[in-house]
């Protein structure tokens, strides 16, 4: 098992069936996985676990995932952590936002496999 | 409005109209009214009286009729301007004061909204140009503020010596229409963005069940978890689909537009076409007449385009068919870029022909044949290249096959005459 394989990765997403998968798809692939049903909660845990990368959903309940990362940028190791967007929004003014706020990159969920996700995951962890 | 006039002709045809008309020249209109009624048999003008209030009558009902139907009707007589008029509906509908003679094309232009201005002068072009049955439509602007959708049927009248000589018709208020319809596609967009949650979930749990980390499966639940995955990969363009019709009807498509190698896009979307295509044994020759340019357009509408004509050569082509894509240059100044997709499947009926660009339009061989399409793919192919000052045309021949043309230019217009906004 190499280091990557014990980094610590945060999903943040509030359908259940496709967060458990993809948590349960990651840990298979050996890495420590956290997740939260909101963003109000991934936002304290992310700040607490300091994890190496979040995955995030932008429609949650409680908090958004544009609000999120925005909150997230305030604090000081919050402002370098790496995020990905995960969402089936594809209105690009809203992507758009999200990306001015340094994420990594956006993945429409609908339009990716798992497998898709997980290269995404692998590459952002490697910057 | 026939009978009185045929009635004042075979009165002008009378002697006794002449001797009034020149006894009119000889002593002033103000005798004229006294001379008519002392010189006219009463039966005659009776007749008169009840034609001018029957026509009276008859214009008060068309424009009680035209208010309640929101409804406006004009003629413009180029022969004879005197001949022209707007009723006063049409006036309502342009937001404007009504007066006795009707406004010009020309007149009218700056209320018409401007983003439907241009397309509106061409269509009142073409209609002094070709006779017969036109329609348009488009958003007046009165001076207001007021915004109102209007609809035209009319017809071009052209004289023998192919002078025009009337564009009529009549103008419809369909603001509310077109409210219900913008309401009906914002539910779809809705709908189809809340059914991408669901499904997302659906298709990543079957992918992992396939992968066996949660255990390994047997040939029979494979075979169902792998039929899961595809049924869950169609819905999932389907609902893709849906959204792209829902944003380029509600105008919340904003292009994306991004310089890149045609050829790429060109050879990545074909790629993804050849598992369906070998699954038939349809044979896919692609070719280039020429170097193909570096372009800016908005890839995932053109890739879209693509993937509609070439999926759809594939599907209505029979087992062991031939699907020929040849991608030119158009003339010298090479600003256009043409594609030619070309299949020996089943043809489009010639009954059909007419609609097959229509929203959810099925020819019925190719309901038949594929039982679960949409009728949305050529519907968002001819939409987008619309929009981008594209084109789509076609040759088919039921039982031999179908040849579309798409041309699209190098540099796709701006965002901005699109719109933008959220879905």
């Amino acid at each position: 098992m190499t280091d990557q394989h014990k980094q610590t990765i945060l999903i943040i997403e509030d359908e259940a069936p496709a967060r458990i998968v993809l948590a349960d798809s990651l840990s298979s692939e050996g890495y420590e996985v956290l997740q939260s049903p909101d963003g109000q909660d991934g936002l304290s845990m992310a700040l607490h676990a300091h994890p190496d990368l979040i995955l995030t959903d932008l429609k949650m309940p409680n908090m958004g995932g544009l609000e999120m990362i925005k909150e997230l940028r305030k604090d000081t190791w919050g402002k370098g952590a790496k995020v990905i967007i995960l969402t089936n929004i594809s209105d690009l003014s809203t992507l758009q936002e999200a990306m001015s706020e340094e994420t990594f990159f956006y993945i429409i969920k609908g339009d990716s496999s798992m497998e898709k996700v997980l290269q995404s995951v692998k590459t952002a962890l490697a910057k | 409005m026939d009978i009185f006039l045929e009635t004042l002709s075979s009165i002008a045809h009378s002697s006794a109209f002449w001797q009034t008309a020149i006894t009119c020249l000889v002593l002033g209109p103000t005798a004229v009214g006294v001379y008519w009624y002392a010189t006219t048999g009463e039966r005659e003008k009776s007749l008169v009286v009840q034609l001018a209030h029957d026509r009276d009558t008859a214009y008060a009902k068309q424009a009680e009729m035209e208010q309640i139907g929101q409804m406006g009707s004009f003629a413009w007589n180029f022969i004879d301007p005197a001949l022209s008029y707007w009723s006063k509906e049409m006036f309502v509908l342009f937001g404007l004061v009504y007066r006795s003679t009707p406004p010009s094309i020309n007149d009218i232009l700056p209320y018409i909204h401007e983003k439907d201005r241009t397309q509106a002068a061409e269509e009142w072009q073409k209609a002094h140009t070709v006779a017969g049955k036109f329609e348009m439509s488009f958003r007046t602007v009165a001076p207001s503020g007021q915004t109102r959708h209007v609809h035209i049927a009319g017809r071009s009248i052209i004289a023998p010596d192919h002078r025009l000589s009337v564009i009529q018709g009549i103008a419809r208020d369909v603001t509310k229409e077109m409210e219900v319809d913008k309401a009906k596609t914002e539910f779809v967009s809705l709908a189809s963005h809340q059914l991408k949650t669901p499904l997302t979930s659906v298709s990543w749990l079957a992918e992992m069940l396939m992968s066996e980390k949660a255990g390994p499966l047997n040939p029979k639940q494979k075979e169902y978890v792998g039929n899961i995955e595809d049924a869950s990969k169609r819905m999932g363009e389907m609902v893709n689909e849906l959204l792209s019709v829902s944003r380029l009807e509600l105008g919340t498509l904003a292009l994306h537009i991004t310089e890149f190698d045609l050829k790429g896009l060109v050879e990545n979307t074909i790629a993804e076409q050849r598992h369906a295509a070998d699954f038939k044994h349809v044979v896919i020759d692609l070719s280039y007449e020429g170097e193909m340019p570096r372009i800016t357009a908005d890839e995932n509408l053109l890739r879209m385009i693509i993937q509609n004509l070439v999926s759809n050569a594939i599907k209505y082509s029979p087992h062991e068919g031939k699907v020929q894509i040849v991608f030119s240059m158009s003339g010298a100044a090479k600003q256009a870029v043409y594609m030619k997709v070309a299949d020996n499947g089943i043809g489009i009926p010639l009954a059909e022909q007419g609609q097959i660009f229509e929203k959810l339009h099925r020819a019925e061989n190719a309901q038949v044949l594929v039982p679960d399409g949409t009728g949305l793919g050529l519907y968002v192919v001819k939409t987008i290249l619309d929009r981008v000052g594209g084109a789509v045309s076609f040759v088919s021949k039921e039982g031999v096959g179908t040849t579309f043309t798409v041309s699209f230019p190098i540099a796709w217009k701006d965002a901005e005459t699109i719109g933008s906004g959220t879905v």
